[in-house]
């Protein structure tokens, strides 16, 4: 899909904004703190319903203000679509073609984006937390129901960690209701371990090869899938249930899956220089944009954020050729310096200040 | 707008009812001001405290009624060998009115959902073993919603009587009916299949 028109309603920095876009690239230029990120943030709140950054939905409502309303309208043949996503004090709602869908995990998948942000470092290095983030943030665009299964199972997961809390403090002693929702909570446990290990069974193989483009190194990249139980073993999961009762937590799951990465079998973490990590997280992210274009057979949205400042002029130029391909892209800098401005034609270039478009100008041969 | 303070006290109590926001509380109670006679205020009053002293949970299975025994139960005709489990009273009404069911009924008041401080004790879980002593009843089927909470409640319940002789059924998950499958979302489809059948031939 192809955003033509943005519109923002107090988000933000940005009182209200309508920005028509460029069909291919996109270039948000401002200093810092002018709203570029928010930009890009914005759209990728409208195609799943979350912002890439903050956990708390309300944070990217405006100080003061009651609601925030994101809008895109897509030029899709023969006709537009518009989608919209209000995000109010007391929760949200989204429309796709003025339909609002009570179930976001059914609005979810239609607009794709992935975004390239200065912290997808953490992808790699960070917490597990953040990987497993990622993971719902991709599959949640790719298969309708796993978001659906990830909602049951951490509304079942409470239950069953409340249940614990009680036996602990032996204010109950009820091995058949631990069982039951146990058993419950694994039959969604289960299916979500399956779409997971058939997203990285896919992911896998392209993040090899496009690590590889990406960096030129002879070096044995790796990375996959580490879930903290199998979904099969019965055994294993029954075992730590003593534990489990003891600390009053679930101790396996998918709430404790993890990706591991590493570099000639040692654990990135260990070893790998800023440079390798950086490469690493671009070639998963492009790794997830070729994924969404196999299921999907579109290109997502590709939303850059900062990402080029840290890669040489040939990376960027590479980079940017590579997403051209068919993508749709928006990338934010501070200045747009001249060896890639020289290299590239057809684009926009969008000055923003202060969340207002202080210029916008379009250069080379498309039209709309 | 500031209402003298009876008024807004009447407005308060509708805002308490489900689906009643600020506006339809305030047609509620203007409502009330402008067409009550001095009568239905007695009415009202009166029809109140009659809910509040007559209206209770029936002995045998928890349905609403102003007897010791809701009509459902104190009908011989009705057959004794199923009991249909539900959640709430309401969902007695519900199944009353498709006028199919000729069993009996047991209302739990509630599911299980320990995040919310209700475990098995807290519903009439007890009650329903202790009724199914009775060799008359043969039948449990359990028709608590088809939620989360709903479906630890059965399977809970379930659990209890499988060590007994008490044939124990769960109502189907599944489209609606005259529902078109293309129109299905995706885990109504996936639960409907997992619940298929054989046809009957
Ligand atoms: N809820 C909010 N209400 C009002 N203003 C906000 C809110 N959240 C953030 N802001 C403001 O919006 C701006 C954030 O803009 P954004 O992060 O998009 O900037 P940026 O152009 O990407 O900056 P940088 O170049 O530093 O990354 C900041 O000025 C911040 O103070
Ligand atoms: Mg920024």
């Amino acid at each position: 899909m192809i955003l033509a028109t943005l519109q923002l309603k107090n988000v933000r920095i940005y009182n209200a904004l309508t920005m028509q876009c460029h069909p291919k690239l996109n270039i948000i230029i401002g200093n810092n703190g002018q709203g570029k990120t928010t930009l890009l943030e914005s759209i990728y709140f409208l195609g799943l319903t979350k912002s890439h950054k903050t956990h708390t939905d309300q944070q990217v409502i405006q100080t003061g203000q009651e609601f925030a309303k994101i809008q895109g309208v897509f030029n899709l043949n023969p006709t537009p679509i518009e989608m919209s996503v209000i995000i109010s004090k007391v929760g949200k709602k989204a429309n796709y073609n003025h339909i609002e869908y009570s179930r976001l995990s059914d609005y979810v998948g239609q607009l794709n984006v992935v975004m390239f942000a200065p912290e997808d470092l953490d992808l790699i290095k960070g917490s597990p937390s953040e990987r497993r983030r990622f993971i719902d943030a991709s599959i949640g665009q790719l298969s309708r129901p796993y978001m659906t299964y990830l909602s049951h199972y951490k509304r079942l997961l409470k239950e069953r960690n409340d249940v614990l809390k009680m036996m602990q403090k032996q204010r109950i002693n009820d091995t058949v209701l631990l069982h039951v929702i146990t058993d419950q909570m694994k039959h969604y446990g289960k299916k979500i371990i399956n779409e997971r290990t058939q997203f990285f069974h896919a992911l896998e193989p392209l993040f090899k090869r496009l690590y590889k483009e990406l960096s030129n190194e002879f070096l044995k990249v790796n990375m996959g899938y580490e879930p903290s139980w199998d979904g099969v073993n019965n055994h294993v999961y029954e075992k730590r249930e003593t534990l489990d009762i003891l600390t009053g937590n679930t101790s396996l799951g998918p709430h404790r899956d993890d990706v591991f990465f590493t570099i000639d079998q040692t654990p990135v973490k260990d070893i790998a220089s800023q440079g390798q990590i950086r490469t690493m997280a671009i070639a998963l992210k492009l790794a997830l944009v070729e994924r969404v274009l196999e299921v999907k057979k579109h290109y997502p949205v590709v939303l850059l954020d900062d990402v080029f400042s840290e890669l040489d002029e040939s990376r960027q130029h590479h980079l940017l050729n590579y997403l051209q391909q068919g993508a749709q892209v928006f990338m934010t800098t501070t200045t747009l310096a001249e060896p890639l401005k020289n290299r590239i034609t057809d684009y926009q270039s969008i000055e923003i200040k202060n969340g207002n478009i202080i210029r916008s100008v379009r250069h080379g041969t498309t039209t709309l | 707008m500031k209402y003298p303070e009876a008024l807004q006290l009447l407005i308060d109590q509708f805002r308490r009812y489900p689906g009643i926001g600020k506006k339809t509380a305030e047609r509620y109670a203007l409502f009330t001001l402008d067409r009550f006679q001095a009568t239905d205020y007695d009415v009202f009053r009166d029809t109140l405290k009659r809910v509040q002293d007559e209206i209770k949970p029936c002995l045998q299975c928890g349905n609403l009624t102003d007897e010791e025994r809701c009509y459902v139960c104190s009908d011989s005709n009705r057959d004794h060998s199923q009991l249909l489990v539900v959640e709430e009273a309401k969902d007695v009404l519900v199944i009353e009115n498709a006028k199919t069911y000729k069993g009996l009924y047991h209302v739990l008041g509630g599911v299980i959902k320990p995040s919310a401080g209700i475990g098995p004790e807290e519903i009439r879980i007890k009650e329903l073993l202790s009724r199914l002593k009775d060799p008359r009843h043969k039948e449990v089927i359990l028709a608590t919603n088809l939620s989360d909470e709903g479906e630890t409640t059965a399977l809970y319940i379930d659990y209890l009587l499988s060590k007994t002789d008490i044939n124990v059924t769960r109502i189907a998950h599944g489209l609606p009916a005259g529902s078109d499958i293309a129109y299905a979302d995706e885990i109504t489809l996936l639960k409907a299949l997992e619940g298929r059948k054989k046809i009957n031939r």
